[in-house]
């Protein structure tokens, strides 16, 4: 007999809203092991679903119980979600039902295949009832790909078989091995849910390994501390605010060590430990005159001091305060750590620091070398006698007739006839902003308000270069001229023995030394032939260049015989130009 | 063989003036560092058989270089090299374990005096 699909279709729709069979039964060897889900089309392609095709052996088991308890039972779903799932995104979760599908189609097959009554032999009656199979409901436990969560999918008794317990419960997850993150809840609870069979129920989670999260250092001290002045309105920096100084008594704290973390081992729902990597020590950056704590939480000064950071690691300079000027009473300083002079310091005397040295005062003509930054609130007044020296910064707020060489840069409101030797830059934009005379060399940059003066004063500013080698030089110049000066004076005194050897002395000192400054000068050479590169870099800018005002950059040298302004100079084919 | 000696010193002219002090002797500069940084990385690749260190530098200075090249190699011998010479740091420099001093301006005799001394010649 034929049925219209329309009306099969409605028979099958009351069917099921009865509990009756449609009548309809699909042959058996249209169902072998062959993959029956509906195209994918039918379901959500986000949704971790399997659709299955009515003749699925998981739709057909469901005919059967149905036809055997007449129960309201819910048709079957694979759906792979759980409002507890945390270690399968959905995607994950539809890739995994796809990779299981075929497991799942084989086992709900196999199922199939033992729930038929077995095939009359020939010769047996056919008044003789057919054996209905007795099958206990089925637990078949479904682990994802690397163990982290399991699924029980249930299937219900056959005939008179025992429904599901919480004992085939835990029977068939310890059979499994799936002895970690179980849902005890629904393990208890499932052999009464309704919805018992047919579906996938997450049943075990794993446990992710949790990596220990690194030491870290927390720093109590900036490690590169703001060196900022500002501008007031009349173009003022006062340079009294510029405070070098990071004040740390001895045992004071410098930064503190936060420990790493130990990592946390995960597992599988079989209980499979999942290895976890502790966090590594962060390395204490204690230097010279700090030290670790004992428990290895800080880092503390062993003396009192400034504290710096040198790139690696804090460390603490010791600070010598002199309170007044640097005079007699006081006499030359040489030390290992920072000096802070309230007062100034007076003509002849010296200063050498391993660190920075503040001076609240005025410079005289004197000697000043930092192994850090200079500080001169009040100004330089040298008498051209004033050599002047930093590896680090220069801040002062007026240079006059002395020699200075600085690495890092000079920052000043004026110079006036100094010689000038800048590894870095040149920056005189505050205050009067003006370079007055004298010889400015500077590796990278000249920045100025104004250079040179109306009555065409010359002014030398030269860029790119060595400036640091040109300062050496110009120090043993210097030094070889007071040589021949102090021979002079000796010269002019009344003969003796004494007078004798102290001229032999130093005239031999003075040979030494035009050698050495001869081997020095083949050295500059040696050393310009690798500077086209450093060269091309050098810059001056000014608002106002003056007449008298000469301009080298290489080899190239430019003498300004009109004003220009505002002026920027570079090297620009080989030849100093104006832009 | 010659002794293979190790410049750390941020003047270009302190390198080329080592190098001429050692010409013709049988000591030979092989690496010449402008900055702690670059000196503390490199040692193990240079292996020298000894250091000359100057004391004021950019970034870590002379001391504190000397200081972590001797932790992570307690065999290093490290000649100090300064214009900066005063007890304090001739004192700190010792405390660290370096092996000698050498004031700047230095002549080609003072140098190879305290390298020898240094490496038992």
């Amino acid at each position: 007999m034929t049925i219209h699909p329309k009306i099969r279709t409605v028979l099958s729709f009351l069917s099921r809203l009865l509990g009756f069979q449609t009548g309809q039964v699909q042959p058996e060897e249209e169902t072998a092991e062959r993959e029956q889900f509906a195209p994918a089309a039918a379901a959500p392609e986000d949704k971790p679903v399997l659709q299955l095709r009515s003749d699925h052996p998981l739709n057909k088991l469901w005919e059967l119980r149905r036809s055997q308890t007449r129960e309201r039972l819910p048709p079957p779903e694979l759906r792979m979600e759980s409002p507890k799932l945390k270690l399968l995104t959905p995607k994950e979760a539809k890739r995994e039902l796809s990779r299981l599908q075929s497991a799942i189609t084989s086992s709900a097959n196999q199922r199939w295949k033992l729930a038929q009554p077995p095939k009359k032999k020939r010769g047996e009656e056919e008044e003789e009832p057919v054996a209905v199979p007795v099958l206990d409901a089925q637990v078949t436990v479904i682990t994802t790909s690397g163990q982290m969560t399991a699924w029980v999918l249930i299937y219900p008794p056959v005939g008179d078989g025992a429904e599901l317990s919480v004992e085939m419960l835990r029977a068939a997850l310890e059979g499994s091995g799936v002895t970690f993150g179980l849902d005890e809840k629904l393990i208890e609870r499932l052999p009464q849910d309704p919805k018992r069979y047919f579906r996938l129920y997450l049943v075990a989670q794993g446990r992710l390994a949790v990596n220990g999260k690194d030491g870290s250092v927390v720093d109590l001290f900036p490690r590169q501390p703001e060196q900022k002045l500002d501008m007031d309105e009349f173009g003022q920096m006062d340079y009294t605010q510029l405070n070098l100084i990071q004040n740390v008594e001895e045992g004071g704290v410098i930064c503190r060590i936060i420990p790493p973390t130990l990592g946390v081992p995960g597992y599988t729902v079989q209980s499979k430990e999942l290895s976890a990597k502790d966090g590594r020590p962060a390395t204490p950056p204690a230097g010279r005159n700090t030290e670790v704590t004992e428990d290895g939480t800080a880092v503390i000064a062993t003396k009192t001091g400034d504290v710096k950071f040198n790139g690696r690691a804090f460390t603490v300079r010791q600070v010598m305060e002199i309170d007044g000027n640097v005079d007699y009473a006081v006499g030359s300083i040489n030390y290992v750590g920072d000096v802070h002079v309230h007062g100034d310091v007076l003509s002849g005397f010296s200063i050498q620091a391993m660190g920075d040295i503040t001076v609240d005062g005025v410079v005289e003509a004197c000697t000043i070398e930092a192994g850090g930054d200079l500080v001169v609130a009040k100004g330089i007044a040298g008498s051209d006698q004033a050599i002047i020296r930093a590896h680090g910064k220069i801040f002062a707020k007026y240079l006059e007739s002395c020699c200075v060489y600085v690495r890092s840069g000079l920052q000043t409101d004026c110079i006036m006839n100094c010689d000038v030797y800048s590894d870095s830059t040149v920056n005189v934009r505050s205050g009067r902003g003006a370079i007055i005379g004298g010889a400015i060399r500077a590796a990278e940059e000249v920045d100025a308000g104004s250079i040179g003066t109306q009555s065409e004063l010359p002014t030398r500013i030269t860029l790119g270069g060595l400036p640091c080698e040109e300062f050496e030089r110009e120090v043993l110049v210097k030094e070889l001229a007071e040589l021949e000066e102090t021979i002079e004076k000796t010269e002019r005194q009344p003969d003796s023995s004494v007078k004798l050897s102290q001229l032999s002395k130093m005239r031999m000192k003075v040979l030494v030394n035009k050698k050495k400054l001869e081997e020095v000068d083949k050295d500059l050479e040696l050393l310009r032939s690798e500077l086209d590169e450093r060269n091309s870099k050098g810059r001056l800018v000014c608002d106002i260049a003056h007449r008298g005002t000469e301009v080298t950059i290489g080899n190239s040298t430019l003498r300004l015989n009109r004003e220009i302004r505002p002026c920027h100079a570079k090297l620009i084919d080989g030849e100093v130009s104006f832009f | 063989m010659a002794k293979r000696i190790m410049v750390v010193d941020d003047s270009r002219m302190v390198h080329l003036q080592i190098e001429k002090v050692l010409e013709g002797t049988d000591y030979e500069v092989v690496a010449c560092f402008r900055n702690g940084d670059n000196a503390i990385d490199q040692y193990s690749y240079v292996n020298p058989d000894l250091v000359t260190m100057d004391i004021i530098m950019p970034g870590i200075d002379g001391l504190e270089t000397a200081r972590i090249i001797l932790e992570e190699h307690p065999d290093a011998k490290i000649v100090m090299l300064s214009s900066l010479a005063n007890d304090d740091t001739i004192n700190e420099a010792k405390a660290l374990g370096t092996k000698g001093f050498i004031y700047k301006p230095f002549d080609q005799e003072q140098m190879l005096s305290v390298f020898d001394r240094v490496l038992g010649k």
